[in-house]
């Protein structure tokens, strides 16, 4: 299992250094292919070594010892951030990054540091098998889709430097970081690999070193180094507990009143990694980064570290006043981004309230605490990383076609592209219509809040009713923008023969893996994620849903008719499309109208974006402020606590 | 807001164009050779270019954007193109380096002029 481990994290990480210096287009294709094999065959591998078995625990293989090399990393990893912020006139972040080098500093010199208890360095338990499964398959099929999107990206935008060898040697160093956070057991470990991953996302958003996009890189940078610096803090303080930095054995139950300080500031980490409210700004502006970037980092994994941090602690923290802020923070964060979702007219934005909000639930789920809703949770965490991760890669082929990611401009998508359409109905679908998995684990959750004494259950339930009748708004508003249909010409026809063979590739596989995952719920509910539910929470009278493949299947057919009828309907036009009749003086198509003295404007005859009815910035500050004065009462609660 | 060039000999895409970029408050002039356009050019330098590949029945517009580059580094071009169907996909594969057209932006058509109006928009943005 060392080796196995050892291997995954490392070899993406060479892989990255080998890429970083092949300049010519097709080796580069040849290797990231090759490399994205291996990473998902050695993460399938890994998986099926595990077996269906508990937790493991385990050291590096053949007696290797990680010596002073963490501290080594952070001290790299420092340098880079202070440079990087001299170059661009940054305070903040090197700041906050000499702070955690600081602490880390001070416990090696004064000796405080303890060592490792052997054999316990990796956890790797089924947890840690959902992660590496999606980081290994979703991840590679993303790099892969980043060859042919990258391409379209740089041939419309001649002006922007090529830094595509830089590009493609991050995102596998991302990774080989990403696989090293989710089996880590000692926490000093999991912190490097989490700042390498918040180095990688700064990177990537500042892709095109325009003045934008590298304020928006340093927005997520210095939000996720102010949780790195909560992470830090919580090291310091939990080197004085007997083992403290050993996760399982720090969450194997309720925490003491000792550990809760440290464990408010790993789950403000947790909320700040996971873009949750009042952090979520920095999530927007990584939309700026080219789309297989926010399909990898922004949605599939690496906000997931967050959530997967918060469901590691959350046997530590349920029950407990800190836990029941972390759920409201997630909760509430998922009702005003949803809200704030159904104002916002750029596709790649929508896409990320909606991964906001998922990721709200997941935190809600975890700070709850118990076996049907850490259920929910880890349901939800592979079903956004399959549906979402699918969306953000179809929007960045749409994106490359028609130049654009105003929702408006995907009228008519089942004419124009009709292929991709039904791709993008197909991660639509798993996102919000039965029987795909997040409605499933939403149902679950909406149980167990009933269980939930007090006004809290209600309000949650509350919180949850009314925040995906909101997603559902958003997200119907896209499907019928999909689904429209109108009058194309021959021309028209032929720009769905430019997208690449690796976006097809990446986006088929993606589409089919939503389908045959949703088709194997029971299984993987009872074999992974139900069992792992129960470690987490022992609880002899709680049975999971079982479901009959063949009926999950069949309603996934039965949805998938729909499609297929709409496919067949764009190739054989038996009727005539037209465009809505308006009484006036059309100018061009597209409801350009002239106007009675002179002027022309673009008639619509719709409001779906509640424009004078809900502001969006303002929906979007009410709930920075809501859940960041819960933030500082999370991190108060857990002083007093002490 | 700008005064921009549009250069484009297929009268059904200047039209539609003209109406989204006007209808943002830009002032347009038209051309559809490439002598239509460097004359428009030496009247009054615009803000902005819009061009087409294919000019005057070859791929004039081309030559028109390196050479509109060459003299005025700081006049931002949007190049709309139908070359794309002309193209191998080698070809176009070939088409991804930096700097392979001096031009901020080049999108296959068809564009949809509101899309053309919000690259504009941007652009003359950035220069103000």
């Amino acid at each position: 299992m060392g080796s196995l481990i050892v291997f995954l994290v490392a070899f993406p990480i060479l892989a990255g250094g080998v890429l970083l210096g092949v300049r010519n287009g097709n080796l580069r294709n040849a290797i990231v292919v090759l490399a994205g094999l291996v990473v998902a065959g050695a993460s399938i591998a890994t998986a099926v070594t595990f077996g269906n078995g508990n937790a493991v625990f385990f050291d590096l293989p053949n007696g290797l010892t990680l010596g002073r090399s963490l501290l080594a990393a952070e001290i790299a990893i420092a340098a880079f951030v202070v440079v990087v912020s001299i170059q661009n006139r940054r305070i903040l972040a090197p700041i906050l990054v000499l702070g955690q080098l600081a602490t880390s500093l001070y416990l090696e010199l004064a000796g405080k540091m303890p060592e490792v208890e052997p054999g316990r360095l990796f956890w790797f338990d089924r947890l840690s098998v959902v992660m590496v499964l999606i980081i290994g398959i979703v991840g590679t099929l993303i790099c892969v889709h980043s060859l042919g999107y990258m391409r379209g990206f740089h041939r419309s935008s001649p002006m922007i430097k090529g830094r595509r060898t830089i590009f493609f040697a991050l995102l596998f160093v991302f990774l080989g970081a990403m696989f090293g956070l989710v089996v880590s057991n000692y926490l000093p470990l999991m912190q490097v690999f989490w700042e390498i991953t918040t180095i990688c996302s700064f990177l990537l958003i500042g892709y095109t070193r325009t003045k934008e996009t590298t304020g928006y890189a340093f927005d997520a940078l210095n939000m996720n180094m102010l949780g790195g610096l909560g992470f830090s803090i919580a090291i310091l303080m939990l080197t004085g507990q007997p083992d403290g930095l050993d996760l399982a054995k720090l969450t194997a139950g309720p925490a003491t009143a000792a550990l809760m300080p440290a464990l408010a500031l790993l789950c403000l980490a947790g909320l700040t990694k996971a873009a949750q409210m009042p952090f979520s700004s920095w999530l927007l502006g990584a939309m700026y980064a080219p789309s297989p970037t926010s399909a990898l980092l922004h949605s599939s994994t690496m906000v997931k570290a967050g959530v997967f941090l918060l469901l590691r602690l959350s046997p530590a923290i349920a029950g407990s006043n800190l836990g029941m802020l972390v759920a409201f923070t997630g909760m509430l964060t998922f009702l005003f981004v949803s809200l704030v979702g159904v104002t916002e007219q750029n596709t790649k934005k929508v896409l990320a309230y909606s991964t906001i909000g998922s990721l709200g639930l997941i935190v809600g789920c975890a700070g709850l605490g118990s076996p049907e809703l850490i259920w929910a949770g880890v349901m939800i965490i592979i079903f956004h990383a399959l549906a979402k991760g699918l969306l953000f890669l179809v929007v960045g082929t749409i994106e490359n076609r028609f130049y654009t990611k105003d929702m408006e401009n995907f009228d008519a998508l089942l004419s124009r592209l009709p292929k991709v359409s039904v791709l993008a109905l197909t991660g639509i679908a798993g996102m919000f219509i039965a029987p795909f998995g997040i409605v499933v684990a939403k149902w679950t959750a909406i149980r167990a809040f009933l269980d939930i004494p007090g006004w809290q259950g209600a309000a949650l339930l509350v919180i949850m009713a009314f925040g995906s009748s909101l997603t559902i708004f958003y997200w119907g508003k896209l499907l019928i923008k999909v689904l429209a249909m109108r009058p194309v010409t021959e021309h028209e026809r032929t720009i769905e023969k430019r997208v690449s063979r690796f976006e097809w590739l990446a986006e088929i596989t993606l589409a089919l893996g939503v389908i045959v995952v949703t088709c194997f719920l029971g299984v993987i509910s009872e074999q992974v994620v139900g069992p792992y539910a129960l470690a987490t929470f022992p609880d002899t009278s709680q049975s999971f849903l079982h479901v009959d493949p063949v009926m999950l299947a069949t309603m996934v057919v039965a949805l998938l008719f729909l499609p297929a009828l709409a496919l067949w309907a764009a190739r054989h036009e038996r009727y005539d499309l037209a465009d809505f009749y308006a009484a006036g003086r059309p100018v061009t198509s597209g409801g350009v109208m002239g106007m009675a003295l002179g002027g022309s404007r673009t008639v619509s005859l719709r409001n779906y974006y509640l424009e004078g009815v809900v502001n969006g910035r303002l929906a979007f500050r009410a709930g920075s402020i809501v859940c960041g004065s819960l933030l500082v009462a999370l991190v108060a609660t857990g002083m007093v606590a002490r | 807001m700008g005064r921009i060039l549009l250069v484009d000999d297929d009268p059904n895409v200047v039209e539609g164009n003209v109406v989204a970029l006007e209808a943002s408050g830009h002032t347009v002039t038209t051309a559809s050779t490439t002598s239509e356009a460097r004359a428009a050019i030496g009247r009054e330098t615009p803000d902005l270019v819009v061009l087409e590949a294919m000019l005057d029945g070859a791929t004039a517009g081309f030559d028109l954007a390196r050479s509109l580059a060459s003299e005025n580094p700081a006049l931002p071009l949007i190049m709309l193109s139908r070359i794309d169907e002309h193209l191998t996909s080698r070809e176009r594969d070939s088409q991804d380096h930096h700097d392979w057209m001096p031009v901020q932006r080049f999108m296959d058509k068809p564009v949809a002029p509101e899309v053309l109006a919000y690259e504009v928009n941007h652009l003359v943005k950035v220069i103000h």
